[in-house]
């Protein structure tokens, strides 16, 4: 089976899609981006917060990006599979499975990576103020960023194969993504809630999410006081690929494809 | 012996039904909204946050953690509305409903059980804040019967809007715009961070268009119920407002369901 020029072609009709959608989805993130700038750039400050905590608690704003695309991509996903059922046309294609699935993470990474790379640079500019990029390794954000994006198109393709439909669109905020959010450094630095708390501390570190947004604060901000990039890195990596075999299970269950 | 008509008697047996069919998932319900949820909440927003973004200051954390509440109810009673866009798309109960009863008390039974369910389940919230919080979570100044009057107005008006979106969206697709587009910037600019005398003082311009956002009246009503204080909205103005608001997405859901299903 010669799967590179199906793949390519799945390809090229998803970037079509992409090009099509791009402004509402920059519209969407764009809202999302304008309340992150004022939040946290402008009102805590007023409210007695330290000027320091901006820029890392800014950065968060990739991640809840990330987080609000990975989720709408699980929602189609799993509308799909309940009602209109597109994908029994994918897997008919002549298409090794791993293939497609291949494709519908590279095809999650791009769209994410053309939304939200120009906002978070917009946001940037804008607090440009208080945020001082003067330590940042932009090869090392990279690499960072790219492996963020895979994390979260495997953990989202995932979850939408993982739960039933009804199960997913009741339980999948409350049960896994709100403590997955909020249980991790998204909105507190990590070395700030250890030095509160250690055994708290501790427990975030088995959340995959704290390594994420340590990661961005760590190569766009400078090493301490946060995580090391080489921990997050690794860490990221290795979710990956349990996500990964994750992944093949759920699939396997919700399509049998043989 | 009072004689209730047809109408209304079927009125409340399909609000029973509604109760009926909800109670056998009250384990979800209670679970996630009750509890996980809440804790969540107490203990990121009331217990970490000040820690973190305050130095330790637990009384600045607390105005912050009392807006959240907002976000819960939005969820919670969106969630209980959507079933209608869900249920048009598919086995369309709705439309056998309409056919016994009117279309404008179709809406309204639909605002009155979402407001009720979803108030039950925001109950323990902030009790459960106390006894986790303790001594952080300052409650001399509280008044309990304005914080449960403002918590049901609260969720009436969630519901209402949340009915008027679900009357207004054409498709279940069109739910993520729907909330990144505008549950986002009305809760984020509706006190769910801040309160409204920092956004106001950041720009006064801002302030007065804030006004206009419904959100900010829940937040800035239980603030006042629950801390005082002259930097919040008055207890009165919030219910006044709030009230208003519901009248208004009430009539606009009669109106945009009229236009969805076209009853006659």
């Amino acid at each position: 089976m010669n799967n590179a020029p199906v793949f390519w072609a799945l390809l090229r009709r998803d970037l079509k899609i992409i090009r099509q959608s791009i402004f509402s989805e920059l519209l969407d993130v764009g809202c999302l981006l304008t309340m992150q700038v004022l939040v946290f750039g402008k009102f805590l400050p007023l409210m007695g917060m330290p000027q320091e905590n901006i820029a890392p608690l800014y950065l968060v704003s990739i991640c809840q990006m990330l987080f609000l695309l990975g989720f709408n991509l699980a929602f189609n996903r799993v509308f799909d599979l309940k009602f209109d059922r597109f994908i029994e046309y994918h897997l008919s294609l002549p298409l090794n499975k791993k293939w497609l699935f291949g494709e519908y993470i590279v095809s999650f990474m791009i769209k994410c990576l053309v939304v939200s790379l120009p906002l978070v640079t917009a946001g940037l500019f804008l607090l440009r103020s208080v945020i001082s990029l003067a330590h940042a390794n932009w090869i090392l954000f990279f690499i960072m960023y790219l492996l963020a994006l895979l994390f979260f198109a495997l953990f989202f393709q995932f979850l939408s194969f993982y739960y039933e439909f009804h199960w997913f669109l009741d339980n999948v905020w409350p049960r896994r993504l709100s403590p997955l959010f909020l249980l991790s450094a998204s909105f507190f630095t990590w070395h700030k809630v250890y030095h509160f708390s250690k055994p708290l501390g501790i427990f975030f570190l088995c959340n995959p999410f704290t390594y994420i947004t340590e990661g961005f604060r760590s190569t766009l901000l400078g090493g301490y006081p946060y995580l090391p990039i080489v921990y997050c890195v690794s860490v990221i990596a290795l979710c990956n690929v349990l996500l990964i075999r994750l992944l093949a299970h759920a699939v396997k269950k919700t399509l049998n494809p043989v | 012996m009072i004689m209730i008509s047809p109408t209304i008697k079927i009125f409340f047996i399909f609000l029973y039904r509604d109760f009926y069919v909800y109670a056998k998932r009250i384990n979800y319900y209670a679970i996630n909204y009750g509890l996980i949820v809440p804790l969540l909440y107490i203990f990121s927003f009331a217990y970490v946050q000040p820690q973190v973004y305050f130095n330790g200051n637990a009384q600045l954390g607390i105005p912050t953690f009392i807006g959240n509440i907002s976000l819960l109810l939005m969820s919670l009673t969106y969630n209980i509305t959507s079933h209608m866009l869900f249920d048009l798309l598919n086995d369309r109960f709705t439309e056998y409903q309409i056919s016994i009863l009117p279309g404008r008390l179709f809406i309204i039974k639909e605002i009155l059980f979402a407001s009720l369910w979803s108030f039950l389940l925001v109950i323990p919230f902030f009790p459960l804040a106390k006894f986790l919080l303790g001594s952080i979570f300052v409650t001399s100044h509280i008044s309990w019967v304005s914080v449960y009057a403002l918590l049901y107005l609260a969720a009436l008006c969630c519901s209402a809007y949340h009915c008027l979106a679900v009357c207004i969206m054409n498709k279940a697709e069109e739910t993520r715009h729907f909330w990144m587009r505008v549950n986002l910037p009305l809760f984020a600019l509706g006190g769910f961070w801040v309160p409204w005398h920092i956004m106001n003082s950041f720009s006064p311009w801002l302030g007065t268009i804030l006004f206009a956002n419904p959100i900010i009246y829940i937040t800035e009503g239980l603030r006042q119920a629950v801390i005082g204080g002259s930097q919040f909205l008055s207890i009165t103005t919030c219910v006044i407002m709030l009230s208003f608001y519901i009248c208004i997405f009430t009539v606009l859901s009669f109106y945009f369901f009229r236009k969805k299903i076209d009853y006659v």
